[in-house]
């Protein structure tokens, strides 16, 4: 009877201690096919990087961590998750973003907060328009006539139509304009059934890398900054601040996994993804589309306000108290206590234009050789012993000398000076323009045996 | 008011089969229909399917949302069940998908209620000694009703127009523009209401002829 007492007892002080003992629960959610969020999502999921940093003592000594991740394909449903109590954090792109931040304080007694970025594109890069690979449309104005798809609703919609409206064409009359899911509009490039389709990262270059399309329009054109940011519960980060930190010194860390070396990393993301992993490094490889900067500028947060003036048009918005919502107490403090200086990073912007020219200007991903970097185009064209064995070239890149972007360079146009300097374009049109200035002529698709092999083996993927 | 409750009563017990029939299969006809309309829309047999801990995340949001006012539209929208197609071209990418919500499940089923009710009227009016013929307004106002309802408690999701679910993808998927279903979106509240409110009257106008004849024929 003694024994059955104590062990009721025992059984009941072992509840008491398990129940004292706080569960602290971490759910994100993030997007894996979403390259723009993965130094707030997949790596921190995979390299266990938020561990490394959560705080083990005083009101957290004895809690235990249970991490809960949620992959999704947009920000909307993260946002109804996170309403819904089911997330904590949330990873996504500007416009979600403020439909987040408004959802929440349309709301009574919810609110988010914006505490970090992820990536930026200065310009906007990122969406991007591609008409089929052997389309002989150069512009958007060739577009007047034709039927163009597009997601409707996401940030490549709203880039399409300020696009076209810039050019004073009327989508609704002058052009066709299809609603298709990404994968539609991808799958219809390459099969040649429309004649251009707008979408955001990474669909554009993944067309580009398998070699079904061609980008006749980059997001950077339409010169509004895109850029992707973490939000959080406003109660979860009242009640568990260090925790917040220990986040955002993760997201610092995954930035500097990723730049220590673009090649492992895009490697890892590829198996972690499936998004391949050529086209993981035209992102994040120095001088790449992304940069992984989580500070949040005044830019940013003028770009944002501008998104929200967008939707207020196009559907109906609550409004969206940028000062109550924007707060970088936690990534200031995971800068502090990391030894970084915050305004620092936050006085520096990217421009690709500006800082790609003084780069190496094409790089080659080598099957064995790994990274090789040319100090011309010239140069990497005519690296014939680099490519000497069919299937040994993953893909090479070079530098829109129109915008400053990364490019691949199967899809590129050379334009040969009257020096023998080779330039690079993403348009043929700029090409022409180029030759026609700089005198010069178009090197012909396959004319060298490089070239010719690096549409070769784009064929192949 | 009562004479009405206890008419209806009447009905519905003498063509109870009806009733039952007509509320339960309007209920599975609706979501049958429309997932076999998404799928044949879009060419994809679903290849996933998840069952929600709905009571689970019910607590969840009580526990998270301290305003009761912000708890239940939050709650309404939570899915049961959901299933649809995950494109494995395209990294398993959801194109679409079917949800199964119980606030929406349960307007569903009293709609379903509705038309049973009113296939019952209509059937215990024609066997009464009738000095009215059932008019026929009346089927065509139960019509647009049941559509204003069944509409608007489409609950699916597709890539190109909502991530979330909303019952102007069933528009959007009619072929109407994505931007224009959007812009309806608010009204479909309203619409419901309507529906509701249609089905309520036709029921209503039933009623009251039914209690007309009653009396005449006591009076006869």
């Amino acid at each position: 009877m003694k024994s059955q007492l104590v062990g009721a007892m025992a059984l009941v002080l072992g509840v008491a201690n398990v129940a004292s003992a706080e569960d602290i629960r971490i759910a994100v959610g993030h997007q894996s096919k979403c390259t723009d969020t993965y130094s707030a999502g997949i790596i921190l999921k995979e390299l266990e990087l938020i561990q490394k940093y959560l705080p083990r003592d005083g009101k957290y000594k004895d809690v235990s961590y249970t991490f809960d991740w949620k992959d999704y394909s947009s920000g909307s449903p993260i946002t109804n998750q996170m309403l819904a109590n089911k997330l904590d954090f949330g990873v996504m792109g500007d416009y979600p973003l403020i439909v987040n931040g408004a959802k929440f304080q349309a709301t009574k007694s919810l609110e988010t907060k914006y505490i970090a970025g992820t990536g930026y594109n200065q310009k906007g890069s990122g969406n991007a328009i591609v008409v089929p690979i052997n389309s002989d449309i150069q512009t958007l104005a060739e577009l007047k006539g034709k039927s163009i798809s597009v997601p409707v609703g996401s940030a490549a919609w709203g880039m399409t139509l300020k696009a076209f409206q810039d050019l004073g064409i009327d989508t609704k009359k002058d052009l066709t304009l299809k609603n298709q899911s990404p994968s539609v509009g991808a799958a219809n490039i390459a099969a040649n059934k429309i004649d251009a389709h707008g979408d955001f990262c990474p669909w554009s270059e993944i067309m580009e890398f398998r070699g079904t399309g061609r980008k006749i329009f980059d997001g950077s054109e339409a010169g509004v900054p895109y850029l992707h940011g973490v939000v959080v519960r406003n109660d979860y980060a009242e009640k568990y601040p260090e925790v917040v930190v220990a986040f955002m010194k993760a997201v610092v860390e995954a930035g500097n996994w990723v730049r220590n070396d673009p090649v492992h990393a895009a490697t890892m993301l590829e198996e972690w993804t499936g998004v391949e992993r050529e086209v993981q490094y035209l992102y994040f490889s120095e001088g790449g589309a992304l940069t992984l900067d989580p500070t949040i500028k005044a830019e940013w947060v003028e770009a944002l306000e501008f998104d929200h003036t967008v939707l207020v048009k196009e559907k109906t918005i609550p409004p969206l108290d940028f000062k109550r919502w924007i707060d970088d107490q936690y990534i200031r403090t995971a800068y502090k206590d990391l030894g970084l200086d915050y305004d620092k990073d936050l006085a520096y912007t990217r421009v690709a234009k500006a800082e790609n020219m003084k780069l190496n200007p094409a790089e080659i991903w080598h099957k064995d050789k790994g990274i090789l970097s040319y100090d011309s185009v010239s140069a990497m064209l005519s690296d014939k012993d680099s490519f000497g064995k069919a299937g040994t070239l993953r893909a090479s890149y070079v530098y829109d000398n129109t915008t400053g972007l990364k490019i691949f360079g199967h899809i590129a146009t050379y334009v040969k000076g009257s020096d023998g300097i080779v330039t690079a374009f993403m348009r043929k049109i700029d090409a022409e323009a180029f030759a026609t200035s700089n005198g010069g002529s178009l090197m012909a698709a396959g004319s060298t045996s490089v070239t010719g092999e690096l549409i070769k083996q784009a064929s192949m993927h | 008011m009562i004479r009405y409750l206890s008419i209806a009563a009447t009905s519905i017990r003498a063509y109870k089969g009806t009733f039952v029939l007509v509320s339960l299969g309007f209920f599975v006809l609706y979501y049958a229909a429309l997932l076999l309309a998404t799928m044949l829309r879009f060419g994809e047999i679903p290849n996933y399917v998840v069952f929600h801990d709905i009571i689970g995340i019910y607590a969840l949001v009580l526990q998270g949302t301290p305003s009761l006012q912000d708890a239940i539209p939050i709650m309404l929208g939570e899915a049961w069940l959901e299933t649809g197609f995950k494109d494995p071209l395209y990294y398993g990418v959801a194109t679409w998908s079917y949800m199964l919500i119980p606030p929406k499940m349960l307007l569903v089923a009293i709609m379903g209620m509705l038309l049973g009710l009113f296939a019952s009227l209509t059937l215990y009016k024609r066997k009464q000694a009738c000095l009215l013929d059932n008019d026929r307004r009346l089927f065509a106002i139960a019509g647009i009703g049941t559509t204003f309802i069944s509409l608007t408690s489409a609950t699916l999701t597709w890539v190109v127009c909502c991530a979330t679910p909303s019952w102007v993808v069933a528009l959007a998927m009619l072929g109407m523009s994505a931007s224009l279903a959007l812009a309806l979106e608010p009204l479909g509240q309203a619409l419901t209401l309507a529906g509701f409110g249609l089905m309520a009257w036709i029921i209503c106008v039933q009623l009251k002829r039914l209690v007309v004849t009653n009396d005449l024929s006591l009076a006869t």
